[in-house]
């Protein structure tokens, strides 16, 4: 009697951490949610104008939760938007709306960002849009770093009419799916991961030009929505570039074990390895090419290979990582505003720009040339400004040709930049001709580095 | 032919390490008959210990594993007589709860004291170290622990099998009023269950923390497969928790290497409903 009852206690233990692992347990930190309930919400401060209007614009980012640190670098971009929209900057002049105060086509009118905090949980994120849109009577919206609270709050805004300009969520389905694609609302000024891994294949047809070997590539990548949808696009693209997928592997998430994951790459013996992981994932493969003494060289989907923990942890062993990207300073050291405005941000927030912060900053200043060229703050009227808007690649701080929206809302001119991890930083090394970094190749094996 | 060897090889290696870790659960489970939730809680303590002894003292993991085995014994043994000895006069879902709470609390003091950081153990000495025969390579860090795993594991069995306080642990386990009337403590064998089960996590984690970062959620996935081991192996069998370790680490590693490597945690927890549904008592658990 008492085994028989050990037993259905035993089981009943074992289904309720089943449980408990599926629902929860994606990465490490999600406690740290609850600890500022006070803080989600922060109104910036605005000095107004002659005519007193003021222009409210809702950011949602994930302030607290796993991507806290990445969430406050999305919202920084756009508060420096908002700085630079509202006051008199003439050597940004390049910019649209920096050398005068406020929107001069919304009667100077000033803008006011209202940031909310979503956690990194599509609910919150839905939730606190349709707050922000009837409580705070928001013209418009930006945010929300994770795809999929983007995704849920972009449809909220959708259904009230209100639009949603997206810079640093790259999941392609968000304009790629049927669906999605024929929402009105929805604008991504930023590349969707099927642009990056297209510049990943440009890039390797070109080091194929130079004489080396990339026709064999490996997928290893999480399986979740975000490794599954950047695999999904790679192999697309494989097919359309005709490469050969060697291996395809994917591997859990807060796993204890990935060394016949491992295995399975180093026995397939690929030219490359197209690899989306999160941090902790991410270190342990690198812990295991070091112990292999293998040297396939990655190409890294950001997630854990952006993270600063993953680099504290392997140190040199990341190096010459290749990664896609959207903005470094290097590939921008061209064009002056950008360059200004990398240094003003530094001077406010007192570290680098990064490609969070550059992605969501170009997402704000869009929407407000929207705004301004709508000589309105109707929700319709900005829309339909969005959709004819027009910014040539001087008016943004992107490495892109301009901003011009197709009709699924994705932004056609926006493009990737390849980088390698070199000498402790990412630095722009394609493409070759542009370039301000050689290539290092071949890459040498981990346990060298 | 050489992966399949390695592959057999990886799958001994981490097999070992899961005994270890599964060895400690079914210790508490056997004795004191008490689910202990926060098993893989102790796994990410005795980690942090190890942490902070290489980090903070400048210790290597292998010299910081009785640091980490003390640590994690006494939180064991505090753990036992603070919160889970009140609750065994209550409920059976009480039982349930404590050991829960005790998981919450643990994560919640991780996360305070150390954050959400993913720390990583540097310059350890295992971690440069590989072997290598012929194809096949044993990693320095992954062998010691499946050693150390196996020699660890191997001293509790002969501790509770061949000693007389093992004996009267296993007294205990039977029966704790007819032990008592033997003149043993029942509440001392506990506390020496709780002891025993902590310090050998301890081991088993200061062996892990040197290939595998630790973060606060780091215990969820040891603390699910070890209770899957220890139900497959027989509740609260030793042997059967060495031979069902065995055959999970196997099994993820054959079917990671030959099949589709997303489908590994339906291979192990196919065995275990299989196992549940014609041998309920587990691989050598007693009807």
């Amino acid at each position: 009697m008492r085994l028989r009852k050990k037993k259905q206690l035993f089981l009943s233990v074992v289904a309720f951490m089943l449980f408990a692992s599926a629902c929860g347990g994606t990465t490490a930190g999600e406690g740290t949610s609850d600890t500022n309930e006070d803080g989600t919400e922060n109104s910036s401060e605005s000095s107004g104008n002659a005519s007193g209007e003021v222009v409210k614009v809702g950011a949602l980012f994930p302030l607290t939760g796993s991507v806290a640190s990445a969430g406050q670098q999305t919202l920084n971009g756009v508060m420096l938007a908002e700085e630079i929209v509202n006051g008199e900057f003439p050597e940004l002049a390049d910019l649209p709306l920096a050398e005068t105060a406020g929107l001069p086509n919304v009667g100077n009118a000033q803008v006011e960002v209202i940031s909310t905090d979503h956690k990194g949980e599509a609910d919150v994120g839905q939730a606190e849009a349709e707050r922000l849109i009837e409580s705070e009577e928001v013209v418009a919206l930006t945010g929300a770093f994770n795809s999929s609270v983007t995704k849920t709050a972009s449809e909220k805004a959708e259904r009230l009419g209100i639009p949603f300009v997206n810079g640093s969520s790259s999941s392609t389905a968000l304009t790629e799916d049927p669906e999605r694609a024929e929402l009105e609302y929805f604008f991504r000024t930023g590349p969707s991961d099927k642009t990056f891994a297209e510049s990943f294949f440009k890039f390797l047809e070109d080091l194929e030009e130079e004489g080396e070997d990339v026709r064999d590539v490996a997928l290893l990548y999480e399986n979740t929505e975000f490794g599954n949808e950047a695999a999904r696009v790679t192999k697309e693209l494989a097919e359309e570039f005709d490469f050969n997928i060697v291996a395809d592997v994917p591997h859990g998430n807060d796993v204890s074990d990935i060394t016949p994951e491992a295995q399975k790459i180093i026995t397939a013996d690929p030219d490359i390895i197209f690899q989306a992981s999160q941090t902790s994932e991410a270190i342990l493969f690198m812990n295991a090419w070091e112990n292999n003494e293998y040297a396939a060289p990655i190409l890294a989907y950001g997630a854990g290979f952006s993270d600063p923990q993953f680099f504290e942890s392997v140190g040199t062993k990341a190096d010459f990582v290749v990664a896609r990207a959207a903005w470094s300073l290097d590939a921008v050291s061209a064009k002056p505003a950008a360059v200004n405005v990398a240094e003003m941000y530094e001077e406010r927030f007192d570290q680098p720009m990064d490609e969070n912060s550059a992605r969501t900053f170009t997402a704000a200043m869009t929407l407000f040339a929207a705004i301004d060229a709508a000589g309105s703050s109707e929700p319709d009227a900005i829309r339909d400004a969005l959709t004819t808007l027009n910014l040539s690649d001087n008016e943004i701080i992107m490495p892109w040709e301009g901003i011009l929206f197709a009709e699924n809302g994705q932004n056609e001119l926006a493009q990737g930049i390849v980088t390698q991890r070199l000498e402790e930083q990412y630095a722009v090394v394609w493409p070759f001709e542009t370039a301000p970094t050689e290539l290092t190749w071949p890459v040498p094996p981990v346990s060298q580095r | 032919m050489s992966d399949l060897i390695q592959t057999f090889v990886n799958g001994l290696m981490l097999g070992s390490v899961l005994a270890l870790v599964a060895v400690g659960l079914t210790v508490i489970y056997g004795v004191v008959d008490i689910v202990n939730f926060a098993h893989g809680e102790f796994v990410m303590a005795g980690m942090y210990a190890t942490f902070v002894a290489s980090s903070q003292f400048g210790f290597d993991p292998l010299l910081a594993m009785p640091v980490s085995a003390a640590v994690v014994g006494l939180i064991g043994v505090l753990s036992f007589f603070t919160f889970v000895r009140p609750a065994m006069r209550g409920t059976l879902l009480s039982q349930i709860f404590v050991t829960f709470g005790l998981m919450i609390f643990m994560r919640g003091v991780a996360q305070t004291l150390f954050g959400s950081n993913f720390e990583t153990i540097q310059g350890a000495w295992l971690s440069s170290q590989r072997i290598t025969i012929g194809d096949i390579v044993m990693p320095g860090p992954q062998l010691a622990a499946a050693v150390g795993s196996l020699v660890c594991t191997g001293a509790i069995g002969w501790f509770i099998y061949r000693t007389t306080t093992g004996k009267a642990l296993q007294a205990t386990s039977q029966d704790p009023d007819a032990a008592l009337m033997m003149g043993i403590n029942p509440n001392k064998m506990f506390g020496l269950a709780w002891l025993i089960g902590g310090a050998s996590t301890g081991v088993a984690a200061a062996l892990v923390a040197n290939y595998q970062p630790v973060h606060p959620n780091v215990g969820l996935a040891f603390g699910l497969t070890a209770f899957v081991i220890v139900a497959l192996g027989g509740f609260g069998s030793i042997g059967g928790a060495f031979l069902a370790a065995f055959a999970v680490g196997m099994l993820e590693n054959f079917s990671a290497f030959y099949g589709d490597s997303a489908y590994k945690q339906v291979w192990i927890f196919g065995l275990f409903i299989l196992v549940m549904l014609f041998r309920p008592q587990g691989l050598l658990g007693r009807a």
